[in-house]
Parts: structure tokens; sequence; C-alpha cells
């Protein structure tokens, strides 16, 4: 039988289909796409958190097909639409390829609106230039005027490249990644509850729970393969209820048995409502509390994280996050005030949809998962909400086991991995070790082989306070890696903007795009990405995935990790160290930066070799062939010693070899074997027989419940600027949609961000649906379109628009108010008005 | 060439509406339709704006509950899709 490429294609196409959803396809043999010249390879999807497999086609060094993996255990074959078209997000029209400088000829002009390209010699010879003159090496600060701004979607050793090489090279703390944006307030309430970041569970839970909370997430659109598996428990299991909290309607609700709409911040009280049901019915599991719990309470009235001179600072009567131990009378006391007609009338949810809520939390035989991601994370008392549903899981003794769990979701694909495992924010050195802590210092000085003292004990500037001191001129020197964060940061003309354009500053940006970010930059260098080099990410669940280089760079491009080990080349230890660091290290203090963080006889151990998979295709590692050693690999071992040698135990993963050949690993991975729910005995080998739970992160073993009342929003609807205003995402485009945008296929699908709105409202004001509208808050304004039919259908008073579109700049309008305690922006609560435009 | 898999969820009273309505599509084809309402489904088109449209269209398709994507083959070449194979 002649059977067409089409037809082959086809088949190959129905069988994977099929595969995926565990059918058997009649007559369609197993069709083996090798035979038509396409290299397979596993990868992991470029977007979320979630960390889907993937498998990447090359032919004639492109990437000409994408499949759901199906031996992943993530998203066992399954796409969402933005994965469907992953590949094609190397290939948007208008990529970098070689490093552009603001100014005429070469010659850097800060005034200038034209670009001229430049070599890499150049680029770093002006880098280095505008570096030495920010560094005082004799500083006992440290280098505080210097800067880098990452990534959640950095690799793993481009995160852990980037921390060591600024804080025990460059001996600066001010690093922070765009997860400060996004999951700060999920990891100061996991360091505050349990000592130990990342979720207890996994995303078995997904199959094994009774009832699913979302508070806040709205899944169907921002995680839809984890919704995929969640719908498939809901529709299959007997009795699985779905509850959706959130403060306007979303295409979770459609599967919502429960839908729940409140009133912003307002989560606060619910959460304290569920607290005070459960212990006015005497629902408790006295024996876990007794047995596993702290009961504590918080610091009250600690402002907004504004700047000092804000009238809100200046008002706030608390400071800081110190624990204060309670007794279980005072608790009930503290939850008391938040009965079910306090919490109807303050949050607008129904009473009899709040107490069902209540219920399936105090039934001792449902198994519940809470989930929930930026609703929760993005607001001004996030670690306090993150706080109070682990309350709730832990007076129930509802964590730590299959389906019972809080789930806290992540944005990025390696949020987790790179932004929080290996320490690139301010305060952070690898494997939750902090800077200010003396031994954890010393842990990291001896395994970096750097002498005592090197790393600043002050935690460096986090992301909100880059672009106030930009602005300020405190900050001068600065780089910006793997994100489009002048797109992404609260109140763009107030803070980000001015302290770009600030003459002082000197500003790099390393992407693939010309993002918004870029081309307020002052040089930016052209960047490989995804697939375009070797990498790593860990996802939502602990899961390590790795996967091998696929195609090359495009024009000039090099990876994240090659522009940062280049260079580290142009520093000698006499530009960066103080005369007692150079003594004390006994090095030359001639001796490069690149010498003494890379090729130092630990780094540079791994030979070059030839990369090749299970079936003897052959790969490309950039980084190998100009460094002469296996750079991914040295850090990357490296690294792992922090979560061997450390202080602080429970972080174990797998060597670096293993991950080339499995569908990565949840840690900890003690002797080859991952972990699904930690700190409980017989999942966790870190509880030991006898023990049931132990919450080893904290030292007696006792995770804390602790109190926090609700408080308003830094700023609510009023007569001038009468709708709350939210932000967020769509399900086509991820973040600031500088790649998904330049994906024909998902533009068109959602071109232009459009503002929704109750049909009520809009039709009070006069707007017919698709009128343009000048939207506008005391920050800023843009022109937009009504949608009043759309996916998104807000209650009265409030609106939402997404932020991916480059031409509708959102963060125009956001405040900078954040979590006083997790530095974390609130995205989703401002005031605003909508006018004709 | 534009190519793709997928999987349609729809319920069982909904499926045969839904497999009607798919087949009526040009070059959408269902491959398998099981008793619980899944269907595996292939959209053959010649460019990918067109096969986009196409998968946006089959996820508002009355009956449909969701679509998992899972393979797609690009091919920007339209010379190489007349090839043949053995």
């Amino acid at each position: 039988m002649k059977l067409s490429r089409r037809d082959f294609i086809k088949a190959n196409a129905a069988t994977a289909a099929a595969a995926a959803a565990g059918i058997a396809l009649p007559g369609v043999s197993s069709a083996n796409a090798a035979e038509d010249g396409i290299r397979w390879d596993k990868g992991v999807c470029r977007f979320c958190g979630t960390g889907c497999g993937v498998l990447l086609g090359v032919k004639g060094g492109q990437m000409v097909a994408t499949q759901g993996d199906p031996d992943a255990p993530v998203n066992k074959g399954l796409n969402c639409i933005k994965g469907y078209f992953l590949s094609k997000i190397m290939y948007g029209a208008d990529r970098l390829t070689k490093p552009l400088l603001r100014g005429k000829g070469g010659k850097f002009d800060k005034a200038s609106n034209e670009w001229s390209e430049i070599s890499w010699d150049q680029a770093y010879d002006i880098m280095a230039e505008k570096w030495k003159a920010a560094i005082d090496p004799n500083d006992p600060k440290g280098a505080t005027k210097v800067g880098m701004f990452g990534s959640g979607q950095w690799t793993i050793w481009e995160g852990y490249a980037a921390s060591k090489f600024m804080k025990a090279g460059l001996r600066s703390n001010n690093i922070d990644p765009n997860a400060r944006h996004c999951m700060a307030s999920a990891v100061g309430a996991f360091m505050r509850a349990f000592g130990i970041d990342e979720p207890m569970g996994c995303y078995d839970d997904l199959e094994h729970a009774d009832a699913f909370v979302l508070w806040g997430a709205n899944m169907a659109e921002m995680h839809p393969i984890l919704w995929s598996r969640l719908t498939d428990t809901r529709l299959t299991k007997k009795g699985c209820e779905v509850h959706v909290l959130s403060t306007f309607e979303h295409r979770s609700f459609e599967l919502a048995d429960n839908g729940m709409i409140f009133t912003p911040q307002t989560d606060l009280a619910i959460a304290n409502y569920i607290a005070n049901y459960i212990l006015t019915n005497n629902a408790q599991s006295d024996d876990f509390l007794s047995k596993h719990v702290n009961l504590t309470k918080t610091v009250t009235d600690i402002g907004y994280g504004l700047r000092p001179e804000h009238p809100l600072e200046k008002a706030k009567t608390g400071k800081g996050g110190k624990l204060t131990k309670i007794t279980m009378a005072e608790y009930k006391e503290a939850v008391s005030k938040y009965t079910l007609e306090y919490t109807t009338k303050l949050s607008g949810v129904p009473a009899a949809q709040l107490e069902r809520l209540a219920k399936v939390y105090a039934d001792p035989k449902k198994k519940v998962m809470s989930l929930w991601t930026m609703g929760m994370n993005q607001h001004t008392r996030g670690v306090w909400i993150n706080g109070l549903v682990y309350n709730i899981h832990l007076m129930m003794g509802k964590i730590s086991e299959p389906g019972n769990g809080p789930f806290s979701l992540t944005g990025q694909p390696s949020a987790c991995g790179t932004a929080r495992e290996v320490g690139t924010f301010a305060h952070r050195l690898p494997a939750d070790l902090v800077v200010k802590n003396k031994a954890h210092r010393a842990a990291a000085e001896k395994i970096w082989k750097v002498p005592v003292g090197v790393i600043p004990p002050k935690p460096g500037y986090h992301a909100v306070l880059h672009h106030r001191m930009l602005k300020d001129g405190k900050l001068n020197a600065y780089w910006v890696m793997c994100t489009n964060n002048m797109q992404a940061a609260p109140n763009m003309n107030e803070e980000g903007l001015p302290g770009y354009r600030n003459p002082k500053n000197f500003i790099v940006v390393s992407d693939p795009y010309f993002t918004v970010t870029a081309q307020a930059a002052d040089l930016v260098l052209p960047t490989a990405m995804w697939m375009e080099k070797e990498g790593a990410y860990g996802n939502a669940e602990r899961r390590t995935q790795f996967w091998r280089q696929q195609v090359k760079p495009q024009g000039e491009s090099k990876s994240d990790i090659m522009q940062l080990v280049e260079f580290s080349k142009r520093f000698k230890l006499s530009d960066v160290w103080s005369k007692e660091n150079i003594a004390a290290s006994g090095y030359p203090a001639d001796k490069s930066l690149y010498e003494v963080l890379f090729a130092n006889g630990q780094v540079d151990k791994f030979p070059k070799q030839d990369i090749v998979d299970g079936s003897g295709n052959k790969y490309d590692n950039e980084e190998m062939d100009k460094f002469g050693f296996y750079l991914q690999k040295g850090m990357y071992e490296e690294y792992r010693r922090f979560q061997f040698e450390g202080p602080k135990p429970g972080h174990e993963m797998a060597d670096f070899d293993t991950y080339h050949k499995v569908r990565g690993q949840r840690w900890p991975v003690i002797d080859g074997k991952e972990t699904l729910w930690r700190f409980r005995e017989g999942y966790d080998p870190h509880v030991k027989k006898g023990e049931g739970v132990k919450f080893y992160g904290k030292p007696d073993g006792k995770a804390n419940i602790i109190f926090a009342p609700y408080e308003p929003a830094a700023e609510s609807p009023d007569k001038d600027f009468p709708y709350w205003l939210s932000t967020g995402r769509v399900l086509e485009h991820w973040h600031t949609g500088s790649m998904t945008n330049r994906v024909p296929e998902l533009h068109r699908a959602y071109p232009n961000a459009k503002l929704y709105m109750h049909p009520d409202d809009a039709k009070a004001q006069g707007f017919k649906r698709g009128d343009a509208v000048k939207l506008s808050t005391r920050r800023g304004e843009l022109e937009t379109r009504v949608e009043t039919r759309g996916r998104n259908k807000p209650p009265k008073g409030l609106v939402y628009i997404p932020f991916f579109d480059a031409g509708q700049l959102v963060n125009k309008l956001t405040l900078d108010a954040t979590d006083p305690l997790s530095k974390e922006t609130d995205y989703k609560k401002c005031a605003c008005k909508v006018e004709k435009a | 060439m534009s190519i793709s898999g997928l999987v349609v969820h729809s319920t069982p009273e909904k499926a045969p509406g839904v497999k009607t309505q798919l087949t009526d599509i040009p070059g959408v084809e269902v491959h398998a339709a099981m008793d619980d309402g899944r269907m595996v489904v292939t959209v053959d088109q010649l460019d990918d704006k067109t096969s986009a449209d196409i998968l946006f269209k089959i996820k508002d398709l009355e009956g449909v509950v969701d679509t998992a994507l899972v393979y797609n083959y690009f091919d920007q070449g339209s010379d190489s899709a007349k090839e043949e194979l053995q």
C-alpha cells in the first residue's frame, strides 16, 4: 500500500491523540515518526508552572513538530492551546540577532532614539566600563549600585550562575527575579508555616481529592492541563464537588458546584470564617493540633509596601511579621468575629454558599485540595491569606496525604526550580538558605570556594525597590534577563520608566525579542531561548526536568548563562573584592572572576563530551563548545552540594545524568526515589518510622497556625474612581505576550486586550459592547474596548483587563502597593474609572 | 501542510450531534468515537491559520465540553506536502 506523506502524518496525529486519551484505534498501525526523518526528543513546555512534557520534532535544524509527551506523568500526552503552538515561539519574524546599543554609529547616547548594531566584544566592553564605574571594591556594604533582574523562566543553572556571579562575584545582593511579582507571598507563607518552601503534595492529589476549592484561581484558562485532570475527577468520581471563589465569574465557574463571587480583599474574612465554623462545631482534629501544630498570631496594621512618605505608610501602627504564640482560647476568640452574618455582609457571598464551603473543609471524611495562584499571592496581605488557608488544613489535619492538601500553583515554568530553589531572591541563597544568616553564608562561601565575608549580609533591593532605586539614582548599572519587566512591573509611569531613563543609569536587557523592556533599555543583547540551549526547569510539584539543546541559536544569539560567564571574564578580583577579601582568599588580585567562579577546578571538572540520547542521536551544546567543559553539568553538580552539605536538608535531587533519562523527579530524591507527599511517614524519607507527621522545616517539627485579621485593600473604589480594577491573563497568551503574541494563530485568536465589564455598568455609562473607552487610574490611562459578553463576567463595580498586550500597557495604571512581608505587588486591586474615549 | 490530532470531549447524549458537526467541517476526520462521549479527531489543512481557526471553532461547538490538543505538524514548504513515501 502506498501511503502518502500526508496520510502518514495524519495517522501519526490520530495515533498520538488516541494514545493520550487511552483509546485504542483500530486499523491504524502505530506509525513510527522516525521514518519521516524527524528526530524526536523529550522536552518541557516554555510557558506556565504546570511543567508539561512535550516531544520535540526536529528536521533540517528546525523544529517542525511537537506533541504532548504521552510518557510525561504531568500531562499524559495532552497540550493546551499555547503548548500546541509551542515550537513557533522561536520563529517570530523579529528575532533579535545582534547586540544593539542606543545611539548612532556604535556610540552610546542615552538621549538617542536610534539603535546601532555592535559586536559582542563591544557590548561586554561598555557593560564592564559601566559596571566598574558603579562598583567600589572596598565598600563594606558590597556593590549596592549594581543590580540584576532575573526570572522564573531562567533554566536552573542560569539562575544559579546569576546568583553566584552577583552575590559571590560582584558582592551584591541586588538580584531579584520576576517571581517576586508572582510567588513571593507563597514563599513567605511556606517559610512561616512550615520552615521550608514549596507544596507538600503533588499533582496526584488531583485524582485523589473528593473536593476542590479554587481560591481566586482560574485554572480553566491559566492551568488548562491541570484543569483537565481536575475535570476528569469531577466527572468520574461520585460525590466529587468543585468550589470556586473569585472576584468575578470566569470559565472555571462552568464546572463549579458552588461558584462564589466575593468583594476584593474579603478572602481574608472568608478563610477566618471557615476556621471559626470548624472550631464552633468542634470539628477540628485535636490530636493533629496537639502533636503537630503551634498556634500563633502575627503583627497587624503593617502598611502597604509603598514608598515611606506615602500617607498609608505613615498611618500604619505595626511592622513586620513577628509571630506570637497564643492559646486555643485566644485563637477561638480571634476568629469568633468572623461569623456567617458578618462574613456574608463583608464579602457579598450568600450565607448558604459560604456554609456549604465551610462544611466541605469541616467534614473529616472529605479529602480536600485547595488551589490558588495570583489571586492570593498578588495581594497586599498575600502571606497572610496563604497562611489562613494553611490554618484550615492544619486544624483538620488535611495535609501531606493523598487528596488532602493545600496546593500553591505557579505561573512560570521554573518559578520553583530556579527562582526559589537556587536562591535568586535578594535575601536568599541556594536550597532555602538566606544571606542574613552567618552560618548559611559560610556554607555558601565554602561550596563556592570564596573566602568568608564575600557575601554581603544585608538583603538587597527587591523587585519593586529596583525601580524605585533606579528612579532615585541609587542603582546605576542594571541587567535584566529573560523577562519583560517594564511591561509587567506595577506603576510604570511613576517608577519603571523614569528609572530606566534616568541619565545616571545604564540598562542592559537580554531577550530574544525587542520587548517593551528592551525598547526602554540602553543595550539589548540577543538571547538564545528555550530549546536553543540545554536546560532544566522545576515545576510546581517539585518536579525537576531536563532537556537537551535541540536547535542552533539564531543569528548571534547567546544563552543567558553564556552571557553571564563571558561577562565574568571582564572582571579581576581587584575590581570587585576588597583587599581583605582578596587576602583571605589567597588568590592573586589579578585573577579573573571567570577563574574564581567557573573555571575553578570544580565547575569545569566535567570535560567536553558527545551529547547523545538513548537512540544514539547527537545534540549540540554551544556552551561546551565555547568554554571547553560541560558547564551545565558542572553548575548543577555544584548546586547539588548545597542540598547534601548545606545546613537545611530536604531539598535533595538526583544526579545530573539521571534527569536526562527520566521524565522528571519530585524532590527530595533519596536513593533514586522521588517524594510525592512530604512530612508524612511512609511517603517522605526524612520522616522516621514512628514519627507519623513531622514538619521538619521547623526546629520542633511543628507547623504554625498563624492568625491574621481582615484588613482593607490599599486603594478601594471611591467617588472619583468608582470601579475595582483587576488585571491578569487569558488562555491564549502567556504573561506579557512577548512569545505568544508572535505566534500568528494565538495573536489572531486573541489580538488585543479588552475590558470586561458588567452589562449594567456599561449601559449606565452609555457604552455598547466594542465601544472604545478610556480606562484610567490616579497613575495613568489607556484606551481599550468594552466587552460585556465575553468569557469573564465581572460583577457590578469591578472591571478586568489582561496585561499581555504591548499596545495597552495595563501597568501604567496599577499601584505599586505590595505585601509588606513578601514585597509582592497587588495587581488585583486598585481604583479606576471608565470614560468614553 | 498543517495536521493536528486532538481529543474532543463531549457527553454521551450530545456526542452524535458533535460528531455530525465535526464531519461537516472540511478537512476534519473523526477516527474514533467512544461511548463516554470522547472522540479522536484530526484536522488537515493547507496552512496553520485555517487550522487554528478550526481548532478554536471546535472548542465552541454546541455540545463540546473540552478539547485536548495532542499532536501537530507544521510545514512551511507546500512542495514537501506532495512528497510520497512507502
